[in-house]
């Protein structure tokens, strides 16, 4: 977002807010107003990023508080999965379009 | 204390103290098994000769051991948010599943899937109870509802690997390996 001055234009400014839109690769200049009206425009955009932040702040540390956990269940997943796979070729079994079956034959 | 020391690389000892290293005993079954599946002649033997040295695993099943009861406990006290008797109820209610999901004479498999499943369990109870929280920011409350979706997600799938060997169990094993046979487990 930023105020911007303008030759013969008003000397706050006008306000625009910079956002992406659908089918644009890049984050696009929406003019939001100027005087009050762009104070206002403003002071809205300021408030919606605070929000923004202090949510991602808030997951982050709720993330954070299981992050040991979260790594330890997943090497312990990646085990069941390597287990579960050698007792299951072991065995004769085959992994074929999204299920295992009995290999003919062993 | 007297420091044992590291065998010369390339001689026999070398080659048995790698097998007793978790990480290349996992990683040589993970290859074995996908040359198998991809049907490498003699790959599949050479899995099932890994699997039956199973005594000589013994490190790696202690390591195993480890990290299921590690596992679960941390995730007994994450359910939990710190509440010492909610934790209590968390690790009982996790023995009572766990105690439910083992088949008699249990292996280190059927162990490991259970262990998986009680894990999953323990994390989508703490991810309900995160979501069914208030909070004023509309956002975290957004991604307190993904993070549930994951933790069902990942619920299902432990229960579906334990289904499905259960179901094939029933159907009996080709050739009988000493790392699934509950006897050399319970004597390891």
């Amino acid at each position: 977002m930023s105020w911007d001055r303008k030759k013969g234009g008003p000397a706050s400014g006008y306000f625009y807010e910079s956002m992406r839109i659908e089918g644009k690769p890049h984050p696009v200049k929406v003019y939001r107003g100027r005087g009050n009206v762009g104070q206002l425009a403003a002071s809205l955009v300021d408030s919606r990023r605070r929000n923004q932040q202090a949510a991602r702040s808030a997951a982050r540390a709720e993330a954070a508080a299981t992050t040991e956990a979260e790594k330890l269940a997943e090497e312990l997943n990646d085990w069941a999965r390597l287990l579960m796979d050698a007792w299951l070729v072991a065995n004769g079994y085959r992994f074929h379009r999204g299920s295992w079956r009995f290999r003919r034959g062993c | 204390m007297a420091v044992k020391a590291k065998p010369k690389e390339g001689t026999p000892a070398w080659e048995r103290s790698l097998r007793e290293n978790p990480t290349f005993a996992k990683e040589a079954i993970r290859s074995l098994t996908m040359r198998a599946a991809n049907g490498e002649p003699g790959a599949s033997e050479q899995l099932v000769v890994w699997l039956k040295d199973f005594p000589e695993h013994k490190s790696e099943v202690k390591a195993l051991d480890d990290l299921m009861a590690k596992t679960e406990a941390l995730w007994a006290n994450a359910a939990s948010f710190g509440d010492k008797l909610a934790e209590q109820a968390a690790r009982d209610e996790a023995a009572a599943l766990r105690t439910q999901l083992l088949p008699p004479n249990a292996t280190i498999l059927d162990q490991i899937l259970a262990s998986a499943v009680v894990v999953a369990y323990l994390a989508h109870a703490r991810a309900a109870l995160r979501a069914a929280g208030t909070t004023d920011i509309p956002a975290l409350q957004t991604a307190r509802e993904r993070w549930l979706s994951e933790a069902q997600k990942r619920l299902l799938s432990a229960l579906k690997n334990w289904q499905l060997i259960m179901g094939k169990k029933t159907r009996g094993m080709r050739t009988p390996l000493k790392l699934f046979d509950a006897a050399q487990a319970a004597a390891s």
